[in-house]
């Protein structure tokens, strides 16, 4: 059951916990049996993750280079931590739904689908902080007199 | 009623007010079913998700009851393991009480057997027609005056010479004959014949000095015959009063056994075979010994065929000897070789010794038991092999299999999984060798004890994790299922809200201690 695992030019990854980077031609490479293996882009480092889902994405992507859930007790803490933190913020049914496969998932050692998951928390997480834009920034001040956004004042005229 | 502006106070007040409507009306609720959303109808997407998540909460529970019972297997083998070595640890205590009170009681002197000659014949001499009495000179009987009879006993260098004078009657020379030791001589007058016959392990040659007088008597010509030993004497059998030294131990002429009791009495032996004095008897030793001091007891061992010297408590003895070489002294560690000394210093009471033997011989058997009672709900990681497969996943692939011990006693009735070399009732601290083995055995019965526990353990370490992190799991997801939130406009905002105040906060350090992969990681800045 090999990968096969077409690198460009420069590209970088991790392969059974080695630092690998390709040189400046094309390479192919077959990996013949199960070891970690992260892609470039799928390679979070700790100052990228920035958002709450991204911190959620390199816990799991530590557990995954860290052989799994036996050998990543260290980790577990600091997952719920991360993801009891994003249910508080957010207990709507995609969050929760998409929660529950990361960790079933974990449990049944198929950390690298785990992942993918946590990229769709990611995406997720983006879509709402984008909408926020339309809001406009929030002032931790709530004594700033400032007008309200008009379509939440429409809505506070109608639901009374 | 647009265009209305309000002041922020006010804003703030409507706000509130808002949401306390609302909470008031979905507290009711609530309050009522106990759940956050009663029915699809209230809202569809979040009653069919929060069905599914309790599905899925019920599945992670039910793989947590199945972990939880591997849990309490070893768990309860664990404490079984506790419990044993804890025995295991006394009986290593009994064995070195044993081995400084030590076995001085019973000093066995080791020796080579002789081999058992063959044989058992009697030589006799025949007469002319002429000797009919005892009384008759052995002149008249064709022996020649200056004549000399050689008899060699025991391939001695010695020769004895029997000189036959003008006056020598045959009863003269079958007195002379008998008083050599270790042959018997009588006159058989119905055969006219001297009837040579060795003792017990009496090797006699007679040979031909000068002119073979006694085979010119009667025209039977003796040659070089050896008389061999007794033949039916085997050591099983052998009688100390009768049985020599010689036969039974090989011990040959000279040789001097010396037992010193210090600050105490000494005995000397000195073994003969036969050549000059009566030969030694296995009971002679022993006198010996026995007369040294009264604090040494030496008892022939029949079953063993050794000779056990047992000193008193607190007595120190030693066993020295000059020159003897088929003797060997030795209490299974120590040995005297020919013309070195030994010194035993061995103390101790057969009492005391006999006491501790029982007591370890007890704890060996409570730790059978011990071995049979560590099962769980009829499974026993200590007995026979047993395994246990601990399924983590619904599908089954992805396991954890415990492979059990077989330490409970074999055919043999030995404790060999625990690499005890013999059964419990074959320990005897009477012996020195019994000691060295028990305390041997149970250094090698802690460490595989040892063994056991931690591999056990590294199982039961990998099952709890994954025991936490599922019951964490379902916290996690029924705290939220319990929060589903209805797709309303207000807590939407909230929501939001919530999510760009965390972000404004600023991301937390999330304080990781995972060197290797950080490293890894930090190369891909």
């Amino acid at each position: 059951m090999g990968l096969k695992l077409n690198l460009k030019p420069h590209e970088k990854c991790i392969i059974g916990g080695a630092a690998v980077q390709n040189g400046n031609k094309m390479a192919s490479l077959m990996i013949a049996n199960q070891t970690t293996i992260l892609r470039e882009k799928h390679i979070m480092t700790e100052e990228k993750a920035d958002t709450l889902a991204k911190q959620i994405y390199f816990v799991v992507q530590l557990i995954y280079l860290d052989g799994g859930i036996d050998n990543s007790k260290q980790n577990h803490e600091i997952f719920f931590k991360l993801i009891r933190e994003f249910i508080d913020l957010d207990p709507s049914s995609v969050v929760l739904e998409i929660i529950a496969k990361i960790g079933q998932q974990i449990l049944d050692g198929e950390d690298y689908q785990a992942l993918a998951q946590c990229r769709k928390l990611i995406e997720y997480e983006k879509a709402i902080l984008s909408r926020l834009d339309d809001i406009g920034p929030v002032d931790v001040n709530p004594q700033a007199d400032k007008a309200l956004p008009a379509d939440v004042v429409n809505q506070l005229e109608a639901g009374s | 009623m647009s265009g209305i502006t309000l002041s922020a106070s006010i804003r703030q007040n409507l706000l509130s007010l808002q949401n306390t409507t609302k909470l008031l009306d979905s507290t009711a609720n609530r309050l009522s079913t106990g759940k956050r959303v009663n029915s699809a109808i209230d809202s569809p997407n979040s009653f069919f998700t929060a069905r599914s998540l309790t599905n899925r909460a019920s599945d992670l529970n039910n793989r947590k009851d199945s972990i939880g019972q591997a849990i309490s297997l070893l768990q309860s083998t664990d404490k079984s393991l506790s419990a044993i070595t804890s025995l295991v640890e006394q009986a290593k205590a009994k064995a070195q009480q044993a081995d400084e009170a030590a076995t001085g009681g019973v000093n066995n002197i080791t020796t080579e057997k002789a081999t058992v000659v063959t044989g058992g014949t009697t030589l006799s001499t025949s007469f002319s027609a002429n000797a009919t009495a005892a009384g008759a000179l052995f002149t008249d009987i064709g022996g020649t005056a200056g004549e000399a009879i050689a008899i060699n006993l025991n391939g001695n260098a010695t020769t004895v010479n029997i000189t036959i004078t003008v006056g020598t009657t045959i009863a003269s020379v079958v007195s002379t004959l008998t008083a050599l030791n270790g042959i018997t001589a009588v006159y058989n007058t119905t055969t006219n014949q001297i009837d040579i016959t060795g003792n017990g392990g009496t090797d006699v040659a007679i040979g031909e000095g000068g002119a073979s007088l006694l085979a010119d008597l009667g025209g039977v010509k003796l040659d070089d015959i050896a008389v061999a030993a007794d033949a039916t004497k085997t050591f099983a059998t052998a009688n100390k009063d009768t049985d020599l030294l010689r036969d039974v131990f090989g011990v040959t002429d000279a040789q001097t056994i010396i037992t010193r009791v210090t600050s105490g009495g000494t005995s000397t032996f000195t073994s003969e075979d036969g050549g000059s004095a009566a030969p030694s008897t296995i009971a002679d030793l022993i006198s010996a010994i026995n007369s040294g001091d009264t604090a040494l007891t030496a008892t022939y061992n029949t079953t063993t065929s050794k000779i056990d010297v047992k000193a008193a408590e607190g007595v120190a003895v030693d066993f020295s000897g000059t020159g003897f070489t088929a003797l060997t002294l030795s209490d299974g560690t120590n040995s005297l070789v020919a013309g070195t000394d030994v010194t035993y210093t061995k103390l101790g009471s057969a009492a005391e010794v006999g006491a501790l033997t029982t007591d370890f011989q007890t704890l060996l058997a409570q730790i059978n038991a011990l071995i049979g009672d560590a099962g769980y709900k009829g499974t026993n990681l200590l007995k026979a092999s047993a395994t246990l497969d601990v399924k983590f996943n619904a599908k089954g692939d992805s396991k954890l299999t415990i492979t059990g011990k077989s330490m409970e006693v074999d055919t043999l009735g030995i404790l060999s999984g625990l690499k005890f070399t013999q059964k419990a009732t074959d320990y005897d601290f009477e012996t020195a060798g019994d000691i060295t083995a028990a305390k041997a055995d149970v250094d090698l019965a802690i460490t595989e004890l040892r063994t056991v526990s931690s591999t056990f353990g590294t199982s039961l370490g990998i099952i709890q994790t994954r025991e936490d992190f599922t019951k964490e799991l379902v916290n996690a997801l029924e705290s939220g299922a319990g929060k589903l939130v209805n797709a309303s406009l207000e807590e939407e905002s909230a929501k939001l809200l919530a999510l760009q105040t965390r972000q404004a906060l600023g991301i937390q350090s999330l304080t990781i201690s995972n060197q290797s992969q950080q490293s890894i990681l930090a190369l891909f800045r």
